[in-house]
């Protein structure tokens, strides 16, 4: 029996989807695959004598962080597989990543927006800001970090809560902003099995500060993983 | 992914602050010529400057002294270089660059992987930033060593407006360019042969408006390919036009053509009053682009004599 099972790092995706695919697709369609104990190989025709013979080897530390492998031949494994096919594969999950936008509120008042993809990472905080319901102080020790540390530290002391959405339904609800409320209150609240990220928005009586009551906007956005908190 | 790691205590090799995104955008964009772009950037004490290149024909250099930023802090050994993606540092800086409004951008390298690292630190309660990846610059770039091409520098200032126009114009023609500059009577030649013949003559004391400057003992003449011509003036920024600058053109040894152009990423007309009152002359602040097109081949080497 063969078994392998593996992740792929962030830079292992980089380095395959953006780097060596592309050059190994040139080489021939087909290669073959061979992976043991420390190594993943890929080989073009190496049992076909003509055309160029491409060898291009990884430790496993340069592609996957969780590396498992067993066979009976010395938990060694090849097989052939489709380049392009690979590729492609591999394009849809970078292009995956890149459609979903990580959101997190804080009992602090922090709200935390993050997108990534293989080659950057943009994000914008909000601190301070009003809390409806519980709410605490951050940690003083926290404030000189970075906005991405400061949130995961939050997430893991369960101060904070932070959801995927999105891109293109986050989009959608920015367009709200052209009904010009006063307001805007984010909310993760639990649907279902999971969760959905609610917006409230508050509209005030021109000219004044009061809330109008006789108007109502609010969002639900889908969620796609509860994620942590 | 990151973590906080022990190196964030120590000083970076930079750490420097920009009050004019835009500016700076501007100064980048200008050697944009396609969609992808692999740039390396270089630090220093005197500032940053960005390379891109174009397989060994053609090559553009920002220069971003650091007379440019408002605070610069520079801690490196050696000149440290990375490679960073063009187009998604340009696009990147856009989403700090917010229209009418005076934002402060910090910029950081290397973050704990290497990243290059912005942040918007105009407010305490809120900021936008971004970590770029960067990578190990895999060829070292090919020095251009643009050097003279005899006792007397061969070169022109011309409006870069008309210069921009001039080459939108020899696209008609077809694929390379000559440009012939002779002293009596002094006239700068563009000419392009293809599905026909066009000719742009530039007369200096003609019209000293459009060929600002001109100095040229001799004649000489080289071809170019007109897609590297046209890339050192296919995004040159509005602001440069409206500022009515000149760009510089060089003929240096070999026919090696060196195209300059300033762009001014000038403090945002919304200043401190604090610094003003205080007396204080803000320097010019311009960002230097500087491109570099070698000739092509099959001119005689009598040219260089």
């Amino acid at each position: 029996m063969k078994k392998f099972k593996e992740f792929l790092t962030e830079n292992g995706v980089n380095l395959l989807e953006m780097r060596f695919l592309p050059a190994l697709d040139k080489m021939g369609k087909i290669c073959h695959l061979y992976l043991n104990r420390d190594h993943v190989i890929f080989l073009h025709n190496l049992f076909n004598g003509d055309g160029v013979q491409s060898i291009a080897q990884f430790r496993k530390e340069a592609l996957f962080d969780d590396y498992r492998i067993s066979s009976q031949n010395e938990d060694c494994i090849s097989f052939a597989v489709d380049v392009s096919l690979l590729h492609r594969a591999l394009r849809r999950i970078v292009s995956i990543c890149t459609e979903f936008l990580n959101i997190s509120i804080s009992k602090y008042g922090d709200l935390h927006i993050q997108i990534s993809t293989t080659l950057i990472t943009l994000g914008a905080e909000f601190q301070t800001l009003l809390v409806l319901g519980e709410r605490a102080d951050a940690p003083s020790e926290d404030r000189n970090l970075s906005a991405q540390t400061r949130s995961a530290r939050t997430i893991l002391r369960g101060d904070a809560q932070s959801v995927e959405v999105s891109v293109k339904h986050f989009g959608k609800r920015l367009q709200c902003q052209l009904g010009k409320p006063n307001y805007a209150f984010y909310g993760i609240a639990p649907q279902g099995t999971g969760a959905c990220w609610t917006v409230i928005f508050q509209f005030f009586i021109p000219g004044s500060h009061k809330m109008d009551k006789s108007i109502s906007l609010h969002c639900i956005l889908p969620v796609r993983d509860q994620g942590s908190g | 992914m990151s973590s906080p790691s022990s190196s964030a205590e120590e000083a970076p090799d930079l750490l420097c602050q920009l009050d004019n995104v835009q500016g700076m955008v501007d100064a980048l964009t200008t050697v944009r010529w396609k969609r992808q772009q692999d740039a390396v950037m270089e630090l220093s004490e005197h500032g940053v400057v960005l390379i891109v290149e174009e397989t060994g024909c053609l090559q553009a250099k920002v220069y971003l002294q650091r007379e440019l930023f408002t605070r610069y802090e520079y801690n490196g050994q050696g000149r440290p270089r990375f490679g960073v993606s063009l187009g998604l540092f340009v696009d990147c800086l856009n989403t700090f660059s917010v229209p009418g409004q005076s934002s402060i951008l910090e910029i950081r390298y290397p973050g704990p992987d290497m990243q290059l690292l912005l942040k918007s630190v105009d407010s305490l309660d809120a900021c936008i930033y971004a970590e770029i990846r960067t990578r190990i610059p895999d060829t070292v770039s090919w020095d251009y060593n643009f050097e003279p091409a005899g006792s007397t520098p061969l070169t022109f200032t011309v409006k870069s407006a008309a210069l921009k126009e001039a080459i939108d114009d020899l696209e008609w023609p077809g694929s390379s360019i000559q440009i012939n500059l002779q002293p009596v009577p002094p006239i700068v030649t563009f000419r392009g042969e293809g599905h026909g013949d066009l000719q742009i003559d530039l007369m200096y004391y003609v019209n000293t408006d459009l060929l600002v400057a001109f100095h040229c003992d001799r004649q000489v003449s080289y071809k170019y390919k007109y897609k590297f011509l046209r890339a050192t003036t296919s995004n040159i920024p509005g602001s440069v036009i409206k500022d009515n600058r000149g760009s510089k053109l060089t003929i240096g040894r070999g026919g090696l053509l060196k195209v300059q152009h300033l762009v001014s990423v000038a403090r945002p007309s919304t200043s401190h009053p604090r610094i003003d009152s205080a007396g204080y002359q803000q320097p010019s602040r311009i960002a230097y682009i500087e491109f570099f097109v070698k000739p092509e081949e099959d001119e005689d080497a009598a040219n260089d004599r």
